[in-house]
């Protein structure tokens, strides 16, 4: 579900209560809310007290013992829901940031809203966006709920390496109280609350990461201590009866509980001690891996679609999978993924968690290599992170070695299938893969967010006997950030002067440009936004006809894109190179000088010597500005990648080169150009469904933001909102991917093939069409 | 002897519109002297934050009655916790920064943390009404935000609650205007404030009152007969006769459905601010 709510679920919620705003109201409040947070300084209507108001009534009536008697199971949850999403809301409000115990209280209980109405992630991206600078260490003495707040936002956020530190420091802090006040128990002090939520919170974060239960039988011991017995402020019993709560969510997300219980300690342990650290899993992976879908973990399952969202969680999925794998006993793994962005984080956040237990490469350069497979005597486990053309070449190279090193294959991205470019190869070596492997132990999964008949797939995956008939495919729609859907268009305004055109009768009119977001951000509220003057529109006066020195309806976007990025990073996608850089620099132009962070500056360094001191993207970097596209060399494509997810650039202009799978912090996503002309002049969408639906899936990354927002921008000539807005909601006939060899244009060239064949048979060693010569090879291959 | 034996009631009107009633009490010396007012609202204090720790409590009182404390960790622990609320004697005060009182000190919060206890008390003391059965704890904090007064009682068989807003007026202008900005406080914030009663209390070992807690906040959102309102203001007694709740009936409260569900409360003190600071005094004469 992309909308937190809609009128008639919020009219269902608030029951028709004469205190609360009417489900009209509150979602107009709700809209303007929304609209003022984007484009001023995060000032809410002067009645927003009302949206804080109705948050609290929801979080109230939702975490009452008896909400499923008002609810219902699944109108709780959206209760949760939406009570988060206002608490949210409210937050932003720079009333809210002035009183740090306000500001704590209302991220403390926002975060537990998100986390009790399955949206887990948006927990920690709620802390990150509420505290840019950090949460930072307030003493227990002087303030203690702030303290206790403090604590528990960093733990439900899931931010151990900060609460350890800061829980390392509160228990100082007590034990010199315990002694200055000769006490050996602060419990009936006025601190007796606060205490018991520390310590509570210590022995939480023990079993999180070692699954010791008699710590969690403690933490919770503690909680409800701080709650019915101890002295102290009702804040933090208030908190404590919070956490008190959670404990059993967390519990039952935990890995310790949900990987299958013959998963060796030191296994879950990389997950609970990595960098991050995984102490609670989310709801789609908790599906996936127990209950129902716990056959992933099944070793006769040796077939798998896995098809969730993009920041869904499947990357971890797969991780899980190798480390019980791994644990098993297994030999090796091979994670292909469609791009060396892909490719680099992918083999990061392994080596984090794994590297400690198994051997991980990561390799996309087509050389031979010595010694890939030998084994480690340390590590025998071995995983590799390759690009499919690396995968490809070892095949070719030695394919028996390739099955021995691995016997879990793991195809990320899968929709690719149907790229033009390169869908042959992929599909290509999972046929081969599937072959060879039909009466052995090998298991092959792959994954997408973007395909529409994943049971085209899984049948082909049964292409063969038993046991292959239970390949099956694993299914989640979930998603944690909530996700703003608009389209931006210009309208003109008022003509405001003319000007002469040389050797002419006629003359130019001139008419200002304004730039307006105008698709309803929620369903029943008609409201636009406006951006400002964006550029002008120049037409001839005689016959009206645009001219050349109007603005181009890129740089039109450039301010749009410049006042999303106080919201967080902000994606410009274009199809042109030569688009993506001219906007980069006219976006960089509004931006003035500023001091660089070091690390920014190193990075501009070293593009001014690997691309020439007058490069664009060394001028557009110290704005804070970078691009992207395939002509810029890979090592700065990847240095690219982590000055955005380290926020020392607060725009990306990009081909589609970062659309896939790399997962970067990006609040907004904008699609620039939606059409481009082919090579017969015809225009056509720039970005195909699957394309469109994972670039889009950049905005609001999990963890990272707890919204998205996605802006497609209308052609000068397209009217309606509905039509451009169902781009982004793809149906799945639209998603449906098919072999390459399927489509029309390699028909032709088979049939080509077999005209020559007929009459030459030399006809197969000679020159071909790409993909007839793409087939021949496979099956001389195989 | 009660604090509210204290007060004489001179006022007990009905609203309008009539679903309204208040009440206004006056300290009357005579019955409870200034000094006995004070010490009785320190000792309530000193009790809320020390009453887990009868020896620092005790050590408290009897230094009061001019016995030295013996013991350096108890007299710390006091020191400690007061100056975290109250500052000591010798810390430097925060001033007001503008309008009559610039330049003086800011007494805001030691003025409603007494007119907390003095409400607390006379709740307590059933002074408000029925006896309650379930009287919410003072805050803990001078300064933290949160719900003032929180009364459950029986009528007529069924468990009514009223959430209170406790405001202080040390100004000589009438209580009207804070009457009404306590109701549109509360109008606001009354969701909040009870979702977190309701959180610490939902597990009440009574069941009529765990039922109750658990629909607390549903109550409000519904305006059930269950739930309703108060505002109490604790203020230096004003020149001429004042009517702050007169239309308290037609503010933001409207519309509860109880047989009384909007009840006003005015204490009327001879000087707040004195009373105030004479009980930080008392409390700081048995540090």
């Amino acid at each position: 579900m992309e909308r937190t709510v809609n009128s008639e679920l919020l009219g269902t919620l608030l029951a028709q209560s004469p205190v609360l705003p009417t489900s009209d109201e509150l979602l107009r409040l709700m809209v303007q809310a929304e609209m003022n947070g984007m484009m001023t300084e995060g000032q809410l209507p002067a009645d927003a007290e009302l949206l804080e108001s109705a948050g609290w009534f929801f979080l109230g009536t939702a975490s009452s013992p008896q909400a499923d008697e008002y609810y219902g199971a699944g109108l709780r949850r959206q209760a949760f829901q939406v009570a988060a999403h206002l608490l949210d809301l409210t937050l932003r409000t720079t009333a809210a940031s002035g009183d740090p115990l306000v500001k704590a209280r209302l991220c403390f209980a926002a975060q537990v809203a998100y986390i009790r109405g399955f949206q887990q992630p948006n927990a920690a991206a709620l802390l990150r966006k509420t505290y840019l600078e950090g949460v930072a260490w307030p003493e227990v003495l002087p303030q203690p709920p702030l303290a206790c707040l403090h604590l528990a936002m960093l733990f439900l956020a899931g931010n151990h390496r900060a609460l350890r530190r800061y829980l390392r420091q509160a228990s100082n802090e007590l034990s010199g109280l315990r002694e200055r006040w000769a006490l050996e128990d602060l419990t009936p002090t006025w601190l007796g609350a606060a205490v018991n939520v520390i310590y509570g919170l210590q022995s939480m974060v023990w079993f999180q990461r070692s699954g010791n239960q008699t710590t969690l039988a403690t933490a919770r011991a503690l909680f409800q201590l701080a709650v019915t017995t101890a002295r102290g402020d009702s804040l933090s019993k208030w908190v404590a009866s919070h956490l008190s709560d959670l404990s059993q969510d967390l519990e039952q997300s935990s890995p310790w509980t949900v990987l299958p219980p013959d998963t060796p300690r030191n296994v879950i342990q990389a997950f609970t001690h990595g960098s991050p650290p995984v102490l609670t899993l989310w709801p789609p992976q908790i599906e996936f891996l127990s209950g129902e879908h716990g056959r992933l973990f099944d070793v006769e399952q040796r077939r798998l679609f896995l098809a969730s969202p993009t920041s869904a969680g499947k990357t971890l999925i797969a991780q899980l999978l190798i480390a019980v794998h791994l644990g098993r006993g297994g030999k090796g793994a091979c994670f292909v993924v469609p791009t060396r962005s892909l490719s680099a984080e992918v083999s990061q956040a392994l080596r984090s968690r794994l590297g400690r237990l198994a051997r991980i490469e990561q390799s996309d350069v087509l050389t031979p290599e010595q010694n890939e497979f030998e084994p480690d005597e340390a590590r025998p486990f071995l995983i590799s992170v390759l690009t499919p053309e690396k995968l490809s070449y070892l095949l070719h190279r030695d394919a028996q070695a390739v099955l021995e090193a691995y016997d879990l294959f793991i195809f990320d991205e899968a929709h690719n299938v149907n790229n033009a470019g390169r869908g042959w190869l992929l599909e290509s070596m999972i046929t081969y893969l599937h072959a060879v492997t039909l009466n052995s132990t090998h298991q092959i999964m792959l994954m997408s967010a973007a395909v529409g008949n994943d049971q085209h797939f899984v049948q082909w995956l049964r292409g063969g006997s038993e046991p292959y008939a239970g390949g099956t495919r694993v299914q989640s729609e979930w998603r944690a950030p909530r996700r703003l859907t608009t389209v931006y268009r210009t309208r003109m305004g008022q003509q405001r002067g003319t000007r002469p055109i040389q050797r002419s009768q006629a003359h130019r009119k001139i008419f200002p440009l304004e730039g307006l977001l105008t698709a309803p951000l929620f369903e029943t509220v008609e409201q636009s936004l406006t951006v400002g003057e964006v550029g002008e529109l120049v037409l001839r006066s005689n016959d009206n006809t645009r001219m050349d020195d109007s603005t181009p309806q890129y740089e039109t976007v450039v301010p749009l894109v410049k006042a999303l990025g106080r919201l967080g990073l902000v994606m410009a996608v274009i199809q042109n190179k030569i688009l993506v850089q001219n906007f980069a620099l006219k976006l960089a132009e509004l931006y003035p000088e500023r001091p660089l962070d070091a690390r920014l500056q190193g990075l501009v360094e070293e593009c001014r010597r690997a691309l020439g001191e007058g490069h664009p993207l060394t001028a557009t970097l110290q704005k804070g500005v970078a691009f992207h596209h395939g002509e810029i060399p890979t090592h700065l494509r990847l240095k690219i990648e982590k000055a955005a997810a380290q926020h020392l650039v607060h725009s990306i202009v990009c081909t589609t080169s970062l659309t896939e799978g790399v997962n970067l912090p990006v609040h907004s996503v904008v699609i620039v150009q939606r059409f481009r002309r082919d090579q017969n002049g015809q225009q056509v969408r720039t970005l195909t469904p699957s394309q469109m639906l994972n670039a889009l899936g950049r905005a609001g990354r999990a963890a990272m933001e707890t919204e998205g927002l996605l802006v497609l921008v209308a052609a000068s000539d397209e009217r309606e909102d509905g039509l451009i807005l169902r781009e982004a909601s793809p149906a799945q006939e639209e998603l449906m991917i098919n072999s390459v060899l399927a489509d029309q244009a390699a028909l032709t060239e088979f049939e080509v093939l077999e005209e020559r064949l007929a009459s030459d048979e030399e006809a197969l060693f000679q020159v071909m069409d790409e993909r007839a010569s793409d087939f021949t090879t496979f099956v001389w291959s195989a | 002897m009660p604090v509210s034996h204290g007060f004489t009631v001179t006022k007990n009107l009905t609203g309008t519109p009539a679903y309204n009633s208040w009440s206004e009490f006056q300290h009357d010396s005579t019955l409870l002297s200034q000094s006995d007012l004070v010490h009785a609202i320190a000792e309530h204090i000193m009790d809320n934050w020390f009453g887990g720790t009868p020896a620092t409590l005790k050590a408290w009182q009897d230094k009061l009655s001019g016995t030295p404390h013996a013991d350096a960790a108890i007299q710390q622990h006091l020191s400690d916790i007061v100056q975290s609320n109250l500052r000591l004697p010798g810390d430097p005060p925060i001033l007001v920064k503008k309008g009559p009182r610039k330049g003086l000190e800011n007494l805001d919060h030691l003025e409603g943390l007494v007119a907390e206890h003095l409400w607390h008390m006379c709740a307590a003391e059933s002074a408000l009404g029925a006896a309650p059965r379930f009287l919410g704890d003072l805050g803990f904090r001078v300064h933290d935000k949160g719900p003032d007064g929180f009364v459950i009682v029986d009528s007529a068989g069924r468990l009514e609650y009223r959430l209170w807003e406790v405001k202080k007026n040390s100004t000589s202008l009438p209580a009207t205007a804070t009457v009404t900005g306590a109701a549109q406080q509360l109008h606001l914030r009354a969701t909040d404030y009870l979702q977190e009663i309701a959180q610490l209390n939902r597990h009440n070992a009574d069941p009529q009152l765990k039922s109750l807690f658990q629909q607390l906040v549903y109550f409000w959102g519904q305006q059930s007969p269950e739930a309703n309102a108060g505002i109490a203001v604790v203020t230096t007694r004003p020149s001429g006769a004042t009517t702050p709740f007169t239309h308290f009936g037609s503010t933001y409260l409207s519309g509860f459905k109880g047989t009384n569900p909007m009840q006003g409360l005015l204490v009327n003190m001879n000087d707040l601010s004195r009373l105030a600071t004479d009980v930080r005094q008392e409390i700081w004469n048995g540090l």
